[in-house]
């Protein structure tokens, strides 16, 4: 596309296309919503009493598995024991829309909620709002767990809560069920709240939130590193998938009239999970069209047990029969497709693949880069870091010893060294992934040897990584705005930000691919770009040559040597690429075994004798004789 | 002074299925990312294996009523059978996914396994008396203990102390170790992938059997969910001792035990029913101070 097209683009785009753009945020919901609009219609007008009982029980599963996949989908966590906000949920509506007579009953609440009888719809909006606060505050300590053991800690909570409610009599009846709930939940009922989870889910979903968190999800570290509160944006998560869970625990008991602790445990959870995972946990397609199709096998499977009439015979099958069928069913989704049946895609948005505000983004970010010229941002300047006397050692393996290092934010410091000498260590202490054994990393005068990778990116600082570590579910447009959500932007100002990186580093025709789909050498320059996505004071570059050829390599020193300028940010270089540390960096710092050897220009590194002896070693004895 | 010696004994003795249950599952674990759901159902289908198998409400004793030493052998035999048909038929062909897909299938496998029971053996709980014997209480120094705690106590350490050399002195305990310190790098240097997995399920198979014999006796009633609080324990007791340790998950199902019985003394009888809840919170608060257990392994972290 050329700019003289982009300009008339540029023009049509100013016509509205909002529209258009509103249909394309909410186009999955609305697709979706239109299916099971017209399976409840179909129904209403054909089936009969047992299949609007069976559909309405269809779209209270759609409630919870979208809850369900709002956490799991985002995440990437398996939650295991969501199934108990749900009771949750239905407990606290229950103590909310029972009659008094019937609360006298069977619990002893107090007088305000015992005496009381509160309309529906206010009442199943604080029942459910409240098991996602319940849900909040139970996520606090257990994000703070690492990868498999938040799922099995998510099992420990369903264990307390189902505890505490199984023994709790006065508030629950114990174990016994709990009846006189009003049963006022239809299919009808059942849809608009499964409209309320998918409008909710994709506004979640799109958000910057939503955007953060899908960003841990592929690469967690990265994410960390890109500024992103993977903890904050767990925890948060969590509690809106939770709150509609207990919306659809409470569904469940307006529906059938009553409710029972035992009713939310291990197989509930096991049909849940199953549904999300046949239909594909990463995307709100999958969610939906899992629940729908595992209902409606397993009703099929039910027949069976029933007896099922086949030709002239009946067939019947034991019961349990079922459940078999849905466990083979998840295994053999597992390990045949184990992106579920969606494959993790959403619904295909079949107009033109990109509307014509992406085109406008574009234009935008290049008449802002022109009319910026080639000077940086002020916020940045005259910012500088320092690492004072740096030593770093493995359980006595000293990897650095007494390491200075000091870097404005207008120039460009090459580290460079042989394999092992420390250089990624360093970057690692610089960057908050290490902590240094002993000495200081100062910016702006502000000691900072104690923070983490996330608070070192609140003061500046940005990273790529040896092995790019891109998000690679998300499109590049999206890597870049996760970034720059990191650094506190909102949506509009993350995606400004990300054109303009965009465009700048001429990747701007591949910002709807996916990261995973990308080759090499662009996967190499996205992780620049993302990094520079942050605005950053420093930037470090860890081997951004490896495994590029020459050409490219003149195209990435090219590149590099036009970052500060531009971005008004420091740029230390790792690498062994000698063609390009000699030819972008201002200054050269030489390291061997954790120690500086040399400091200087490139002219003077390349005479320096202890940099030769280094790299090509002293001749030995044996070669002089 | 006998209260407090039971209490202890009462510790050790479910500390001590903790322990093992949590070590089936950590071996697993360690070698192959897999947090084994269906531990607790292989548990289910140790004690199911004792009785005829029929949906009548009375269990009727088959194996279960063979001489001791002989039931001992086909449970065994029998688990560490089932163990290493599971991991042929639904974790070998996951093999090198994403642990939470692993975990999953084993969420799969074991709603299968206890559905297959309710399938053949009926969905209500059955009454079965093995090894009364067990239940007497015998007087060790004044006081009285009952017997089954003692043997649980001496099985579990026997069972350690065997497993222990097992894993040291045997080329393929050598080598399982090696697969859990570094899978990849164990099977460059020749250790073969099948095997080493295979024998893991199998001693997990092992662990499973001794369990779920010392269970039953306990308990007296088969039920299809009969290992379910079993294996809550041993993950929770898994994550405790540190993901992946071996060493740790044995602290770990101690460690459980000795809370579950604290709590059960020192509770308040108003709450006490609430014992699992206070267990399981505290194991959480724990966490909170050691987010990964109490025994850090090298090889489950993540390099930048």
């Amino acid at each position: 596309m050329t700019t003289a097209t982009s300009d008339e683009r540029m023009t049509m785009a100013a016509g509205d296309d909002r529209p258009l753009r509103v249909l394309h945020y909410f186009w999955e919901p609305l697709v979706l919503g239109l299916f099971l609009l017209g399976a409840t219609l179909f129904i209403n007008v054909c089936g009969g009493t047992v299949l609007m009982f069976t559909m309405t029980n269809i779209l209270i599963e759609v409630v919870m598995v979208i809850g369900l996949y709002i956490f799991i989908g985002n995440s990437g966590i398996i939650a295991f024991g969501h199934i108990t906000y749900a009771m949750i949920g239905a407990y606290a509506d229950a103590w909310l829309t029972m009659t008094p007579f019937k609360k006298g009953f069977a619990l002893s609440l107090p007088g305000f909620l015992a005496n009381n009888q509160f309309p529906m719809l206010p009442a199943a909006i604080a029942a459910g709002v409240f098991s996602g606060v319940v849900a909040l505050i139970t996520a606090l300590p257990l994000m703070r767990m690492r990868g498999i053991a938040i799922s099995i800690g998510t099992f420990a909570v369903m264990v307390i809560f189902n505890t505490v409610y199984a023994n709790w009599d006065a508030w629950t009846f114990g174990a016994s069920t709990l009846v006189g709930i009003p049963i006022y939940v239809n299919d009808w009922v059942a849809f608009g709240w499964v409209i309320a989870a998918l409008v909710v889910a994709t506004l979640y979903q799109k958000s910057r939130f939503g955007l953060a968190l899908r960003a841990s999800r592929d690469d967690a570290v990265a994410a960390r590193a890109s500024g992103i509160r993977v903890y904050r944006e767990r925890v948060l998560a969590f509690g809106l998938s939770a709150a509609f869970m207990g919306i659809g625990g409470l569904l469940k008991a307006h529906f059938i009239g009553s409710i029972a602790v035992s009713a939310f445990w291990i197989p509930e959870t096991f049909i849940l999970i199953a549904m999300l995972m046949i239909g594909g946990q990463r995307s709100l397609t999958g969610a939906v069209v899992g629940a729908v199709a595992v209902s409606v096998i397993t009703e099929v499977l039910r027949q069976f047990e029933a007896g099922l009439q086949v030709a002239n015979s009946t067939v019947q099958m034991p019961h349990g029969f079922s459940e078999l069928g849905l466990a083979v069913m998840m295994l053999a989704i597992l390990i045949v497709r184990s992106s579920g049946l969606t494959n993790g895609r959403e619904v295909p948005w079949p107009f033109a693949r990109r509307t014509n505000a992406a085109e406008r983004n574009r234009a935008e970010a290049v008449a802002r880069i022109e009319a910026s010229g080639p000077g940086a941002s002020e916020a940045t300047a005259g910012s500088r870091l320092e690492a004072r006397d740096i030593s770093v050692r493995f359980d006595g393996l000293a990897a650095i010893s007494n390491l200075n290092l000091s870097m404005g934010n207008n120039e460009i410091v090459g580290l460079i060294g042989p394999n092992g000498a420390g250089k990624t260590t360093m970057v690692n202490v610089l960057t908050g992934f290490q902590q240094a054994t002993e000495g200081d990393v100062i910016i702006n005068g502000e000691t900072v040897t104690r923070l983490g990778p996330l608070q070192r990116t609140d003061r500046g600082v940005a990273r790529t990584f040896q092995a790019v570590r891109l998000f690679r579910d998300l499109t590049v447009l999206e890597n870049l705005e996760a970034a720059a959500i990191g650094t506190g932007l909102a949506g509009a100002a993350a995606r400004k930000r990300a054109w303009d990186v965009l465009v700048w580093m001429n990747l701007d025709h591949k910002a709807y691919v996916r990261a995973n789909s990308l080759a090499y050498g662009d996967e190499r320059r996205v992780g620049l770009a993302r990094a520079l996505a942050m605005a950053p004071r420093f930037v470090f570059l860890d081997e951004p040559a490896a495994g590029t050829n020459d050409a490219e390599c003149d195209e990435l020193m090219a590149l590099i040597a036009r970052i500060p300028k531009r971005f008004g940010c420091g740029v230390l270089l790792i690498e062994h690429n000698m063609r390009l540390v000699m030819g972008v960096c201002d200054r050269i710092c030489v390291i061997d075994s954790g120690s500086k050897i040399a400091e200087g220009a490139a002219a003077d590194i390349q005479r320096h004798p202890e940099v030769i002896r280094a790299y090509l070693g002293t001749r030995s004895e044996k070669s002089r004789a | 002074m006998q209260v407090i010696i039971q209490n202890i004994i009462d510790a050790l003795s479910l500390g001590s299925l903790f322990a093992l249950t949590a070590l089936g599952i950590s071996l697993v674990f360690g070698i192959m990312r897999l947090v084994n759901f269906a531990h607790g159902d292989f548990i289910s289908l140790g004690a199911y294996a004792l009785i005829v198998p029929s949906a009548s409400p009375t269990a009727i004793m088959y194996i279960g009523n063979w001489p001791a030493l002989a039931t001992i052998v086909a449970i065994c035999a029998i688990l560490i059978l089932i163990a290493i048909v599971c991991e042929r038929v639904a974790f070998k062909p996951l093999r090198g996914a994403d642990p939470s897909v692993l975990m999953i299938a084993s969420f799969a496998v074991s709603y299968f396994i206890q559905n297959a029971i309710i399938m053949i053996y009926g969905g209500r709980s059955k009454g079965v008396d093995l090894w009364p014997f067990l239940q007497v209480q015998v007087p060790v120094g004044g006081i009285r203990l009952q017997l089954l705690q003692l043997v649980t106590i001496a099985s579990t350490i026997i069972l350690l102390g065997l497993l222990t050399l097992f894993l040291h002195k045997l080329p393929i305990g050598r080598q399982m170790r090696a697969a859990s310190e570094n899978f990849t790098m164990a099977r460059l240097l020749g250790v073969r992938a099948n095997f080493v997995i295979a024998a893991a399920f199998g001693v997990s198979g092992f662990l499973a059997a001794v369990v779920s014999l010392l269970y039953v006796v306990q308990r007296g009633t088969l039920a299809y969910d009969v290992g379910a609080p079993l294996v809550m324990a041993g993950f929770v007791a898994t994550v405790i001792g540190g993901m992946g340790s071996v060493f740790g998950a044995v602290l770990g199902g101690f460690f459980v035990g000795i809370t579950n019985v604290f709590f059960q003394v020192m509770l308040p009888v108003s709450i006490r029913a609430d014992r699992d809840a206070f267990v399981f919170a505290f194991v959480i608060l724990i966490l909170l101070i050691r987010p990964s257990g109490l025994i850090k392994v090298k090889s489950v972290e993540e390099r930048v």
